[in-house]
């Protein structure tokens, strides 16, 4: 999605503020949001809810209340609760009542476990097309939806780093629920000035891309 | 508002939104209190840079550690404990006279949990999203750190599953450390790429 998201070498930004000693957390409500994104029942679509903010809203509000936005926008497409229950809620917090607490122990013990080694997942795919130190053109045209494609890249050329085992198109799992089409991926590296006129030593851009947003140069 | 039953007062339309959140999710037993709890307190007391900071100094005292980091460094954070949600697969990309690698997720968020923990709220802003890939000389000068011109710097834009960590160079002056002691001077920011690890700094 070429969305207000998609912020690579976009220009009127001012300078990065740093905070110093920064926690986790800045506020509790802020790890709950954090816990319940890694452990409640969810559909998929995680960034793909977020992209689709309002683009004002995405640039005034932390990342915590995108994080909220996600959630709350999933539930709601899936029919897992409705805008009246959330508002009704918000009314008896807001009126004093204590959020509910609900155990699990078994699931308390699967959340840590998230959070340790495990074994990864392999996938099968067709075999990569390209191959390490092959010249590479970013496609210019991309189905709408969510993207792992910067588009910043699009059109450009560069060079095959580094091939990797195939992995599901995130394109794919994230604009259609989920669905699971393995392909091989790629880190390819960019010379800057290909990318933009740049003044003084340049630099090198390396980004990790799928088959579908590549073709041979 | 008045405070029933002794429970703090919502301080924000955020916490209120989070708090509303969390009850409906609760009440349709779509999540439990605790496994959120799990997840919270890992953060706090265990996940966070000390541990990549433990890595790196593994890697400089052992060229077998550092070897197996540079090839597989979701194998060699498991050696030390270290893995899961945003670290099943990880790059160790090393700093060397001629490179200085820094990292960033142009299109969102995407950091090495395991390893450095909650990224920064400036690592996820757009001021750093936007210029880090386009001017990344100009962002860690204000950062305080001056790459000279013959250095090749590389920005590593997360946008798969890979997480990035940058292995910083030993500084000099450093013989006479322990690893632990090593393991002070490796701050978040060195293993982002926005710093370098000097001698007396605390991690």
């Amino acid at each position: 999605m070429d969305g207000i998201h998609d912020l690579g070498g976009r220009q009127g930004f001012g300078r990065v503020l740093a905070e110093p000693d920064e926690p986790p957390f800045h506020e509790p409500w802020e790890g709950r949001v954090h816990g319940m994104s890694e452990t409640a029942t969810l559909d998929p679509g995680f960034r793909y809810a977020i992209e689709r903010m309002d683009p004002a809203d995405y640039l005034t509000t932390s990342y915590y209340e995108h994080w909220l936005t996600s959630i709350e926008t999933r539930c709601l497409e899936h029919g897992r609760f409705t805008r009246a229950e959330l508002d009704a809620a918000a009314e008896r917090i807001a009126a004093g009542e204590p959020v509910p607490r609900r155990l699990d122990p078994e699931a308390a013990v699967a959340a840590r476990a998230m959070l340790r080694p495990r074994p990864k997942s392999t996938y099968s795919a067709p075999p990569p097309v390209h191959a390490c130190g092959d010249r590479v053109t970013v496609v210019r045209l991309l189905p709408s939806g969510h993207t792992r494609c910067p588009g910043y890249l699009r059109g450009a050329s560069g060079v095959v780093e580094r091939v990797h085992a195939p992995m599901p198109l995130l394109d794919v799992f994230e604009s259609e629920d989920g669905r699971v089409e393995p392909q091989a991926w790629y880190t390819v590296a960019f010379a800057a000035a290909d990318l933009w006129q740049i003044a003084g030593p340049g630099h090198t851009v390396l980004v990790d891309l799928w088959e579908r947003h590549l073709e041979a140069a | 508002m008045s405070e029933h039953h002794g429970h703090a007062r919502i301080k924000s339309p955020q916490e209120l939104r989070a708090a509303a959140l969390e009850t409906v999710l609760i009440e349709k037993g779509l999540v439990s209190t605790d496994a959120v709890d799990a997840v919270v307190d890992a953060f706090e007391r265990e996940i966070g840079p000390q541990n990549g900071a433990r890595m790196v100094a593994r890697a400089w005292v052992d060229p077998g550690y550092r070897k197996r980091l540079l090839d597989d460094a979701a194998g060699a954070a498991a050696e030390l404990g270290f893995g899961g949600s945003e670290g099943d697969h990880m790059r160790a990309v090393a700093n060397t006279p001629e490179v200085h690698n820094v990292i960033v997720c142009t299109l969102c968020s995407c950091y090495p949990w395991p390893v450095l923990g909650i990224p920064p709220v400036w690592y996820k802003s757009p001021p750093y999203r936007a210029r880090v890939v386009r001017e990344p000389r100009a962002v860690l000068a204000e950062f305080g750190l001056e790459v000279p011109a013959d250095v090749e710097v590389r920005v590593w834009d997360s946008s798969a599953e890979l997480r990035y960590i940058v292995l910083p160079m030993r500084p000099e002056g450093t013989e006479d450390l322990r690893e632990d002691e090593l393991a002070q001077i490796v701050t978040r920011d060195c293993m982002i790429g926005v710093a370098v690890p000097r001698v007396g700094a605390a991690a």
